[in-house]
């Protein structure tokens, strides 16, 4: 990976590390989505302090949800976020579902996946290209990325545009989708609709699975991979598909649970230097994400996708965690191929959901958003209405595992680099996190102590 | 989110291709003000036949809503410091300019700021509004041989706005610049890339 700091004179611009004692502060990181910053000091060579700051006002989505209907939750919760607003609306309706004893069916699961396919592309695709591949290409932005790669910015949108047509062929529109219910959704798209979308599916097929050759060949930092962290991945595995909606939650030190003992081994701390919890997982930083399912999961994949990565010399599981990138562009191929696995045997159905009875009690829901897994428990009342809700979002879950990430690579990779190419590594370190901020900071906890 | 033509007149423009009305903006508040002028537009320019699209805060997808289209007016709201539901036109290359200006006083050539997003840069994706995407669009040669951005201010309270005079103001300025491609055919083969005001 080139970096801006080592453009040029690099030895006039790598100073002794031992001999300073220096602060680098990035007040707003670039390049992520919602608002955070990174500040780090050294002192004789050895980092001193690092903190991940997210200085984004608490967003209480929990406690606007207090005493709402249930059937709400998922228009709701999709405003939470306007990447992921699927992963929301899925993880609400399933943990509802499962509180309500409703079974919706097969015809809904399949399409739900569809709707997740959507949501995979779009993110992906948006990050890969707009957000992350510039720090690969020794760019400052994706704009100046376009002037000498064009037609790979070009390919980047077309594939975004596509991820988005399935969300809307769905939602209703692209952006805080309002297609979803509890027990399915509430309309159902005609059978020539869905024929044409499966069309323009296929025709990109061979676009994904160059995207996944294209970001293999990028420029990583290397090294032997035992210097590699070796941190721990959680994501859902299922019996037999590549996660989306259902499955346990397992990790890469052999954890196995159901998704109602995530609590059992999920702590959420608050740091003074951020809005957002920091998760840990038996109380060790971990990773979700599309890297973490795929370390997880590539035996899954079905065999188009897993050939293509194969071909591109990648050895799974990886721990460096710039092979984020090619992880995402593996999921944009993948969730392709399973959209049109899933449109080919599409019949519109003569109700597209399942009826649901409020009931009270308590239900928990976990899915894996483009970020991570996305955990929901809600309790309600016998009419439904919504009496606790917790919303445990995938940044949330990576932060302490950005901040571990930070104080070895950059370790790693050399303190003694000029203050701009620690800053600039520092932020693409962040970026392979695809960071939303913005959905990390749904609450905060107030302690008033009175004497 | 990409709603449908609006039904009403289907003749043919005089120069082929019906040009394309773009409303952006978003479900809440005044910032729905360019999707309800774009399609307020359907009777007004029935002569015209324009395609009619409004799209929720679309980013780098624009371009997408542009693609095929030779003239094509962008209809997004702006917080200028003007009289609320005054609209502006702008040429892309003048609202570049002002982006990269940074202009910060309320004078009327700065109401590109508010469209613009003034003197912050765009860090976020989040963030990615239609001057940038215009931007990309020009590097990948997307845009439209003839764009117009028509800003739609909203004041700064939410103040109400006058939808039906705001769009007649509107449909008098889409006339203007379509009944000039037809008179002069070739004029401006690419505006876009062109400096100054509209």
């Amino acid at each position: 990976m080139k970096e801006k700091g080592e453009q040029g004179n690099e030895e006039g611009n790598e100073r002794m590390a031992d001999a300073r004692r220096l602060h680098i502060d990035v007040p707003v990181l670039a390049r992520v989505e919602g608002e955070g910053g990174l500040s780090l000091t050294i002192r004789d060579g050895e980092l001193e302090t690092l903190r991940l700051e997210i200085f984004e006002p608490p967003r209480l989505f929990e406690k606007f949800l207090e005493g709402r209907a249930m059937t709400e939750v998922p228009d709701i919760v999709a405003r939470i976020c306007g990447i992921c607003p699927v992963a929301y609306q899925m993880s609400a309706a399933h943990a509802l579902e499962s509180l309500c004893g409703c079974a919706p069916g097969p015809w809904v699961r399949a399409m739900r996946r569809l709707l997740y396919c959507g949501e995979w592309m779009e993110s992906h695709s948006l990050h890969i290209h707009l957000l992350a591949a510039p720090d690969f290409l020794a760019y400052p932005d994706a704009m100046a990325m376009a002037r000498d790669h064009p037609d790979i910015v070009r390919r980047g949108l077309r594939l975004q545009a596509l991820g988005n047509e399935i969300i809307r062929f769905w939602g209703g529109r692209s952006v805080h989708p309002v297609g979803v219910r509890l027990g399915g959704f509430h309309h159902a798209p005609g059978e020539a609709e869905a024929a044409a979308l499966r069309d323009r599916l296929c025709a990109a097929l061979a676009d994904a699975a160059a995207l996944v050759r294209w970001t293999a060949r990028l420029d990583f930092p290397q090294g032997p991979a035992e210097t590699w962290g070796d941190f721990t991945c959680v994501a859902l595995r299922h019996p037999d598909e590549y996660p989306m909606n259902e499955g346990r939650l397992v990790s890469s030190r052999g954890l196995e649970v159901d998704i109602e003992d995530f609590e059992r081994h999920v702590e959420e701390r608050q740091v003074p230097h951020s809005t957002a919890f920091h998760a840990l997982l038996d109380g060790e930083p971990y990773l979700v994400g599309p890297l973490a399912r795929l370390n997880l999961n590539h035996d899954r994949l079905p065999p188009a996708v897993r050939d293509n990565l194969a071909a591109c010399g990648i050895t799974l599981p990886s721990y460096n965690m710039f092979h984020s990138i090619i992880a995402r562009a593996v999921e944009i191929h993948y969730a392709l191929v399973e959209a049109t696995r899933i449109l080919s045997d599409y019949r519109r159905p003569p109700r597209p959901w399942a009826e649901i009875e409020p009931r009270a009690g308590t239900g928990v829901g976990c899915t894996e958003a483009p970020r991570g897994i996305l955990w929901h428990r809600y309790r309600t009342d016998e009419a439904g209405r919504i009496l606790a809700a917790r919303i445990v979002p995938p940044t949330s879950q990576n932060q302490a595992r950005i901040e571990q990430d930070l104080r070895e690579t950059l370790t790693r990779l050399g303190l003694a680099r000029s203050d701009e190419a620690l800053r600039h590594l520092g932020e693409c370190i962040i970026r392979n996190y695809d960071p939303c901020i913005s959905c990390a900071t749904h609450r905060i906890r107030v302690t008033i102590d009175r004497p | 989110m990409r709603d449908p033509p609006h039904p009403g007149d289907h003749r043919p423009a005089l120069t082929g291709i019906p040009p394309r009305i773009v409303g952006v903006g978003s479900p809440h508040g005044n910032d729905r003000l360019g999707w309800e002028i774009a399609m307020a537009l359907a009777h007004p320019l029935a002569g015209l036949a324009p395609e009619i699209r409004c799209c929720d805060r679309p980013g780098a997808l624009l371009l997408e809503e542009l693609d095929g289209a030779e003239l094509a007016f962008i209809i997004d709201a702006m917080t200028a410091g003007l009289r609320p539901g005054s609209i502006r036109c702008f040429t892309p290359a003048a609202l570049f300019q002002a982006a990269g200006r940074g202009a910060s006083s309320r004078s009327v050539p700065d109401a590109m700021a508010g469209l613009a997003g003034g003197a912050a840069p765009r860090l976020s994706s989040h963030g990615f509004g239609v001057v940038e995407a215009l931007q990309l669009g020009r590097l990948l040669d997307r845009l439209p041989a003839r764009l117009y951005v028509l800003g739609v201010e909203t004041g700064e309270a939410a103040a109400p706005v006058d939808v039906t005079q705001a769009s007649a103001e509107a449909a008098r300025l889409i006339m203007a610049k379509a009944r000039r491609r037809d008179l002069r055919g070739e004029e401006s083969a690419n505006m876009t890339k062109r400096g100054g005001t509209a």
